[in-house]
């Protein structure tokens, strides 16, 4: 599978209503359905000035949406994407540039997501270092590419619950 | 957030008001190459003799605020601490039941971007607002020793 073929039959969206996410500045925006390639539906969000997204959108592609950028909802929602087109890795220290973070929340949540631009071993582990790096957009706040540290750390505390997934 | 946990009730208080309290300790949070620097646990606490639900798309924690004032005395926190995070499609409730609190593992510098954490006692002064209550925590200082 070519990692770069769009997961989303952009086809297919279809309007299932407004939403507005609860920031601190709330963006509205409308909720879609959309078929996978593999034939499951999620939905996603798509914000009204077409522009914003958050980290899933940024992961599994939906930033390049035709018509505005999309992103699938943590969750359900991602689980999804992740059960028809990705597998987990076994052991961090296989992951390679292209690879995905998928962090883990309370119950069936994905809080957060991003790429690995940078994988570096802790030596002696099978796990990553906290000097790997990522691209990352976290929330509503500007994608940017940081190490890996930040995320699991003293700035956005998503912590060390995450898993590597590859597009399979 | 990671690690958010609940505990019992240990006994039904009598009616309070405001229904819910919270509070922010430090606590130390080890990683995968050790502890996490400036980490801290934040306590949310049904005071109240009926069960309260809270209803997020985002986190539990929502509805914290992390308020920062730098070794200037200077408020230097930036944005809102659930800003971070990506919404979920379903609702979630967080219902405690009198007595109960609901723990989490925060950054206590969350909120300041890295670029503006000098050396310096910085003061965390953590909130949290539902349903037009807002409840604050007694202010947590935080020694930066280095750039971080």
């Amino acid at each position: 599978m070519d990692a770069s073929e769009s997961l989303f039959k952009w086809e297919s969206m279809r309007d299932v209503g407004a939403l507005t996410l609860p920031y601190e500045q709330p963006i509205q925006g409308k909720v879609f359905e959309v078929e996978l390639s593999s034939g499951p539906r999620v939905q996603v969000f798509r914000a009204g000035d077409g522009q914003f997204y958050f980290c899933h959108g940024l992961t599994f592609g939906g930033k390049h949406a035709p018509g505005g950028a999309v992103s699938p909802f943590s969750g359900t929602d991602v689980r999804t994407i992740l059960d028809n087109h990705y597998r987990r890795l076994d052991a961090e220290s296989e992951a390679v540039v292209g690879d995905i973070l998928v962090w883990r929340g309370l119950g069936d949540d994905t809080p957060h997501s991003a790429i690995l631009t940078e994988p570096v071993v802790l030596p002696g582990t099978d796990y990553l270092a906290y000097s790997s790096r990522v691209r990352t957009k976290n929330g509503r706040l500007p994608e940017a590419e940081m190490t890996l540290d930040r995320l699991t750390g003293d700035e956005f505390t998503y912590g060390d619950s995450f898993h590597v997934f590859r597009r399979s | 957030m990671n690690e958010a946990t609940r505990t019992p009730a240990a006994q039904t208080k009598p009616q309070l008001s405001p229904p819910l309290a919270c509070r922010l300790r430090r606590k130390e949070v080890l990683g995968r190459e050790g502890p996490i620097p400036y980490m801290g646990e934040f306590e949310l606490e049904n005071c109240s003799s009926e069960a309260v639900e809270i209803e997020y798309t985002l986190t539990p924690l929502q509805f914290l605020e992390l308020e920062v004032t730098g070794p200037g005395r200077t408020t230097i926190s930036e944005g809102h601490f659930s800003d971070r995070f990506s919404p979920t499609r379903e609702t979630a409730v967080l219902r405690l039941i009198p007595g109960e609190k609901f723990t989490a593992n925060v950054a206590l510098l969350a909120t300041v971007p890295r670029a503006k954490r000098l050396p310096g006692t910085y003061t965390v002064q953590a909130s949290y607002s539902f349903r037009s209550v807002r409840v604050t925590a007694e202010p947590l200082t935080v020694e930066v020793s280095r750039e971080s």
